[in-house]
């Protein structure tokens, strides 16, 4: 094969797959503008739903609380909005009698509290990336911790992203030593690598220049006191991977606030692993517990139907956790999740809510159990007008996406759907792809079908090759109009009226489509040089 | 010896656009390092969390060399862009480009003299000024804490966004499609390799995308210079 011909195969097709991205990535963006700007001048705002009068509905809306004892009260809001500690409320028993009304602020009940996600948790990749050093660190790029005295600036502490060790500087004298898993080193080759850090939770004390770190790496959760050069391994899972860490109470609390409390918590970080089992933290004294639950309790819900369904809390006198169970078990398969969750919404649904006290060999013992039936939930306001038009404006969407959906969707969901990835980008065109996929909708396989016909229409008379042809209307019906748009861009040629047959003829090919005449022969004029020599 | 002439023409040629980026950098980038060695002293000595607080590791985060890393890119680019629309776009900017091209030489070798001859500008012009500047920045009587390896690496893969979009404006200005349909697509193709380089979590991912869209570009470019009519 000639070198030309070799440079022309691999060159066109480049071409057109630079140009069908670019044209892609165009007509998604005009999608995504025209959605935004109908729902822009469209919107109205949503009246507040209107709950039917109906007991068991009173008993799903309430919030449901725990006193230390194992009481189970209902907290009903009895105002529209919730403003937070002037919040209108109803307290009952579980019977429905009225135990006490007044704003939150004044309640005279102190309910258990629960673990929850630290709320400045940070996912560390630990790695540089490029946006980082262009444009406002969105995650540290280095971390840094200062140590101060007084108002001074003592010592830096700078995280060595390749040995994994805290590198520490002092103001004055500058390299003073290594932070590592086995404490403070004087050289790097001494400190112990920590590990690549997954999380970090970071926090001060009374002393607000001192700060402490709580890092999370694949299997061991450290905390390293910067001030004492104290690093202390507080949970290793051994072989286990760590999945996630909730906590409660670990990092100290500002006494004003904890004394609000009667309750005496004990620090808790519940740790859980990748053999699906939780690693109960505690001091005050330390305590490692490590508990086994069922198999229906571990399960992780999807978003909006409480991610977790059982809490932890630790008192000083027991170790307590609740368990919800609302009986909605998603399909397997992200792309049955919409259907599964309208056949949900459409029945009356078995709720329940369990307290258990937690015994020192991590058994189980039942306190008190609520169970009530979710009635039928219908939604009291129009659906989401952003979602119908979005609808609309993807009928010019690729079909070819439906059919990554078809094949892929499960993977493309939980790639899209994760929170920070270390690979962002294909992430985008993950969560691109679900977004603006056509849904398989009649409109854009109809859409579909007329791109194809006009390049059909326009390549007719242009065509230089029917294999040729044959790939472009494939491309145009798979990419919707960004392949009618591409086709356009790479294909437009001149049409000549034919002086044999008189129907238009692309000027890329020597004989007409139709008659099968040449091209004529330019006429000689007087100057014309070139043919007279 | 044909080679190495036409690459000193285009050396030549390139030299006052890389003195200036050259020059650019070093003015900003010294004047940013004095300003952040200020700044520093003042974010440590001025940082104050309260209290019985959760910090955010955003608080704690910092780029070690500042603006640098964006003083780099507009340099780069900057550059980049000049030299692929001098070189390509107004080819016949010093009147020389009929003459280059009718030389008794393959295409390839002119094409190549002048991609050689914009790479040594890119990595005189912007690579070695930041070597100067991390350099500078090492040393323990600007900092206490010096920058990591990584920044130095960082910022030469940010000089080789710069080769990304002279490589991008050459082909659009060899192009002879019209610009509303795809002239620009060259320069379209090097924004969104841009992008997707800045999205990678990893200097070793955004090597490969670097490497991956100056290839692509690399490619387009040689076979278009070598098929278009002059």
């Amino acid at each position: 094969m000639a070198k030309r011909n070799v440079l022309e195969y691999v060159s066109r097709p480049a071409e057109a797959v630079i140009a069908l991205i670019l044209i892609m990535f165009i007509v998604f963006f005009a999608q995504f503008l025209v959605t935004e700007l109908v729902w822009l001048y469209t919107y109205e705002k949503p009246s507040p739903p209107i709950y039917p009068d109906d007991p068991q509905w009173r008993i799903h809306r309430a919030a449901k609380h725990f006193l230390p004892d194992g009481t189970m009260h209902l907290v009903h809001r009895t105002d529209a909005q919730d403003d937070g500690d002037y919040t209108k409320e109803e307290i009952t028993d579980v019977n429905g009698d009225i135990l006490w009304q007044g704003i939150r602020k004044e309640r005279p009940f102190k309910y258990l509290e629960w673990e929850s996600s630290p709320r400045e948790y940070a996912e560390f990749y630990g790695e540089q990336q490029i946006s980082r050093m262009l444009l406002s660190p969105p995650l540290p790029c280095v971390l840094e911790v200062p140590v101060k005295v007084g108002e001074k600036v003592k010592e830096v502490w700078q995280y060595d992203l390749e040995a994994q060790v805290f590198a520490g500087y002092s103001i004055k004298v500058g390299l003073m030593g290594y932070l590592g898993a086995n404490g403070f080193a004087l050289s790097k080759a001494q400190a112990q690598p920590l590990g690549k850090f997954e999380g970090l939770a970071l926090w001060t004390d009374e002393d607000p220049s001192s700060i402490v770190m709580l890092g999370v790496t694949k299997r061991r959760i450290y905390q390293i006191d910067f001030r004492t050069h104290k690093v202390e391994t507080v949970f290793d899972s051994g072989q286990t991977d760590i999945e996630s860490i909730r906590w409660h109470r670990w990092r100290p609390m500002n006494p004003k606030d904890s004394n609000s409390s009667d309750i005496q918590y004990r620090p808790l970080i519940d740790c859980r692993t990748a053999d699906r089992r939780q690693h109960l933290i505690m001091r005050e004294p330390n305590q490692v517990l490590t508990v086994e639950l069922p198999e229906q309790m571990q399960t992780r819900q999807t978003s909006g139907h409480w991610p977790f369904k059982v809490d932890f809390t630790a008192t000083s006198d027991a170790l307590f956790m609740q368990y919800r169970e609302n009986h909605f078990n998603p399909p397997k398969s992200h792309k049955l999740l919409e259907q599964y969750q309208r056949e949900y919404a459409s029945k009356p649904r078995p709720q329940s809510l369990q307290l258990y006290k937690v015994i020192d060999d991590g058994k189980m013992e039942l306190v008190k159990q609520l169970d009530w039936i979710r009635p039928v939930w219908e939604k009291p306001y129009p659906a989401d007008s952003r979602e119908i038009i979005m609808k609309w404006a993807s009928t010019m969407s690729p079909p070819v996406f439906d059919l990554l959906w078809y094949l892929f969707g499960d993977s493309l969901y939980e790639f899209g759907s994760e929170g920070v990835s270390t690979m962002r980008m294909m992430q985008a065109y993950a969560v691109i792809i679900i977004e603006f996929r056509p849904r398989y909708s009649s409109l854009n396989c109809v859409l579909s079908t007329a791109m194809m016909m006009i390049a059909f229409w326009h390549g007719w008379s242009r065509r230089t090759s029917w294999g040729k042809l044959f790939v472009w209307l494939v491309l145009v019906g798979a990419f919707n109009l960004a392949g009618l748009l591409a086709y356009l861009a790479l294909n437009h040629t001149t049409v000549i009226k034919c002086p044999v047959c008189g129907r238009g003829r692309g000027l890329e090919r020597v004989d007409c489509v139709r008659c099968g005449a040449e091209l004529p022969v330019p006429e000689r004029r007087k100057l014309d040089l070139i043919f007279d020599t | 010896m044909r080679f190495l002439a036409l690459l000193k023409k285009e050396l030549r040629e390139c030299l006052p656009w890389a003195v200036s980026a050259a020059a650019f950098l070093l003015l900003f980038g010294s004047l940013e390092l004095r300003s952040r060695l200020q700044r520093d002293v003042d974010e440590y000595q001025y940082r104050v969390f309260e209290r019985y607080s959760e910090v955010s590791g955003y608080e704690l985060g910092k780029y070690p060399l500042g603006d640098v890393g964006l003083l780099v890119f507009v340099s780069a680019v900057g550059l980049g862009l000049a030299l692929g629309v001098r070189q390509f776009w107004f080819a016949d900017f010093t009147g020389t480009w009929g003459f280059i091209l009718h030389r008794s030489t393959h295409r390839t070798t002119i094409l190549a003299a002048k991609i050689c001859a914009a790479l040594i500008s890119l990595i005189v012009a912007v690579g070695l000024i930041l070597c100067y500047l991390f350099w500078r920045a090492s040393l323990p009587d600007y900092s206490p804490v010096p920058p990591p390896i990584g920044s130095l690496i960082g910022g030469w893969m940010i000089c080789g966004i710069g080769l990304l979009f002279y490589l991008g404006a050459g082909l659009a200005g060899l192009s002879k499609a019209r610009w509303y349909t795809t002239k620009l697509a060259g320069l379209g193709f090097t924004v969104w390799m841009f992008f997707t380089f800045t999205q990678q979590w990893t200097l070793w991912w955004s090597f490969g995308t670097l490497v991956i869209g100056t290839g692509v570009l690399l490619y387009l470019m040689w076979e278009t210079f070598l098929k278009r009519e002059f």
